[in-house]
């Protein structure tokens, strides 16, 4: 027998008297079943100590990590946003087009968000005959991260910037978040028909528009 | 004359602190019975993964595969917006949790999973000490959660399965460490936590009713106890609901639950390239890729395959394991295995049973839904079982330290090299497209 089997066959001696034996642990000299409760309870304190110490353990990791990445300079690298997303914040997107997405993406609603409106009521429906003012228009914009939001007030900014690339490009924009809709439709291409949203979505203006040279 | 006095109990005083911080942290005599080599070994390899969990965490600075639906789930609990849950709300709240302590960004998504992966690390050791009753089980069990790239990637993303299993593991350990109706029933409480993350938590109720019943024999009202979990699962349901100023009665969410059951139960003509079938996650044969970013000549990947050494050692050890305790059943061999296996002899230890029956059934569990569904299933759904898996072959290479030393030397070694070997295509360090070829051989694996 080695010092380790040693070792263990006298910790096991000396442990406190374990729960009743189980059917399916195997023994070398069979027990009569003895009272389950009283042995049980003699190891109380053991259970709340390993339990409090895992508790313990977790707060430590929790505060260590926070302070970590709260105090380092890992979090500029990796913003998609300064300001937590909620209705009344304001944050930079960056949005993924094509100069053909002016004519592409609409939505229809009839719901009015402080005068911003979708360019239909209902899929077909216009929200007004006449009415082309892109500042109050919302359309469906995706982020180059994939979130999909309305925004309003995009082109007529672009515009000012001289022509648009003709391949995929992304701009940066200042987002205001005045709302949040979940029932809405909307129109990626003007060759596929209007489909719900199927998920919430932030909506508001966007200002200080830029492409990126 | 008071001087001296104060002068020599002052010493006393620091060194009984420290007596304690060392019992708090290990236990009595625990670590006197643990090789040092190991105890080196597992403290050098710990460190490795944690580090890798940490390194670049913000990467990839967009969506990771499926972070998008829960960060956005997490969005809307912040912004009180009613939300459309996929899965039961406690997994997107607590990443909401990180997104409210370091804004909205990668880092602060992925804050909270990576706590939950190390706090892992932490329950593997205690589980693996107090189930096997060998702080050596608890070392190595600590050491294969730390370093096995499968953990490593769902510690780095904005996911709920690592949160998940952790939530599981100290569900385990509860019930491990119960003594009372107490234990059991903050056990159960744990339990009901992990099904509030996604459903498969609640089955952790299987093993603990073999723990009580079969395996301890501890009184069969303590079964009772288990009933708490629904209650835990409804009441952060509840709560989640009343976030988004939704209706939070019973009624309320049984009823979503109902169709949340409809929606996963409907979800059997899903096509998905990364789809794979229960059966084919034990031999590693569809791993997810959660991100592969080409940078120049430079991959960065976040792979679920892990170390396939780790990965088909324990699938063996499960399969032993169970026809191990099969063959109990018939007498000829039950014979032969408690004298070998199972039993005391010539003053060595055995093998645990208890411990290996009920780490065994922590194992196969989480697998009923899917093997009684035709329900979508991918190779994520797996890791809480490859968890228990881990501390279940560390127990049995714990036990097999005491009867054949050198060989079992040997296999740590090999199954911590191949982790060094795997950790970059899980913590997304940049690799050559030669090292990534070499690394992930078959083209299912990409």
């Amino acid at each position: 027998m080695t010092d380790d089997n040693k070792n263990m066959v006298a910790a096991q001696t000396e442990r406190q008297p374990e729960p009743a034996p189980a059917p399916m642990v195997a023994q070398p000299t069979p027990s009569t079943a003895p009272d389950t409760t009283a042995r049980v309870t003699a190891k109380r304190p053991l259970a709340s100590s390993v339990l409090m110490k895992t508790v313990v353990i977790f707060y430590t990791i929790f505060l260590a990590v926070w302070i970590v990445f709260a105090w380092g300079q890992r979090r500029p690298l990796y913003s998609s946003g300064p300001v937590l997303r909620r209705i009344g914040s304001s944050y930079t997107l960056e949005i993924t087009l094509i100069r053909e997405d002016r004519q592409h993406l609409a939505c229809a609603s009839e719901r009015s968000f402080s005068g911003l409106h979708c360019a239909y009521k209902k899929p077909g429906v216009a929200w007004k005959r006449g009415e082309t003012n892109d500042t109050l228009q919302l359309r469906p914009y995706s982020t180059v991260e994939g979130e999909q939001f309305l925004g309003a007030g995009l082109w007529s900014q672009l515009e000012a910037q001289g022509p648009l690339p003709s391949y995929r490009f992304s701009v940066l924009c200042t987002f205001h978040a005045q709302a949040a809709v979940r029932d809405v439709s909307v129109r990626w291409n003007t060759s596929n028909p209007f489909g719900n949203l199927n998920r919430v979505a932030f909506v508001g203006s966007l200002t200080d528009c830029v492409l990126p040279q | 004359m008071n001087e001296p006095q104060s002068g020599t109990s002052r010493p006393a005083s620091l060194s009984g602190w420290l007596a304690k911080a060392e019992q708090l942290v290990f236990g009595p005599d625990r670590l006197s019975r643990v090789d040092a080599w190991l105890l080196l070994l597992s403290v050098l390899m710990i460190a490795v993964g944690v580090a890798s969990r940490f390194w670049d965490i913000g990467f990839p600075p967009r969506f990771s595969f499926d972070e998008e639906h829960f960060v956005i789930n997490a969005r809307n609990y912040v912004a009180g917006i009613k939300d459309a849950n996929d899965h039961p709300p406690l997994g997107k709240l607590l990443i909401a949790v990180g997104m409210l302590m370091l804004e909205d960004h990668t880092v602060g998504w992925r804050i909270v999973p990576l706590i939950f992966g190390l706090q892992s690390i932490v329950l593997a050791y205690y589980l693996g000490k107090h189930l096997f009753e060998d702080p050596r089980a608890g070392l190595l069990a600590a050491l294969l959660i730390s370093t096995d790239g499968f953990f490593i990637a769902y510690s780095r993303t904005a996911l709920l399965d690592g949160m998940l299993l952790s939530l599981m593991l100290w569900s385990a350990l509860a019930m491990v460490v119960a003594r009372s109706a107490w234990g059991v029933a903050i056990a159960a409480v744990l339990a009901g936590l992990a099904a509030s993350v996604k459903w498969t938590g609640g089955l952790m109720v299987i093993p603990f009713a073999l723990w009580i019943v079969v395996l301890n024999r501890y009184p069969w009202y303590w079964l009772l106890l288990l009933g708490l979990v629904p209650f835990v699962h409804i009441g952060v349901w509840s709560a989640a609901l009343a976030i988004t100023a939704e209706p939070a009665s019973v009624g309320s969410v049984l009823g979503i639950m109902r169709d949340l059951l409809g929606h996963h139960l409907n979800r059997s003509t899903v096509t998905h390239p990364e789809l794979s079938r229960w059966y084919t996650w034990p031999i590693l044969l569809d791993p997810i890729t959660l991100n592969s970013q080409h940078e120049g000549l430079r991959v960065r990947t976040s792979s679920t395959v892990g170390n396939p050494l780790l990965w088909w050692s324990t699938s063996l050890t499960v399969l032993a394991a169970a026809l191990a305790i099969a063959l109990r059943l018939i007498p000829i061999t039950r014979q032969w295995l408690d004298r070998h296996v199972w039993g005391t002899r010539a003053g060595e230890i055995g093998l645990s049973l208890r411990a290996v029956a009920f780490a065994l059934a922590c194992y196969l569990s989480p697998f009923l839904p899917w093997i009684l569904s035709r329900r979508d299933s991918y190779m994520y759904h797996y890791l809480p079982m490859y968890g228990f898996g881990m501390v279940l072959i560390a127990g049995v290479v714990a036990w097999a330290f005491r009867r054949w030393r050198r060989v079992t030397w040997a296999f740590v070694i090999a199954i911590a090299a191949m982790s060094l070997y795997f950790i970059p295509t899980s913590s997304e360090i940049p690799l050559s497209h030669r090292q990534f070829e070499r690394r992930l051989v078959f083209d299912r694996w990409k």
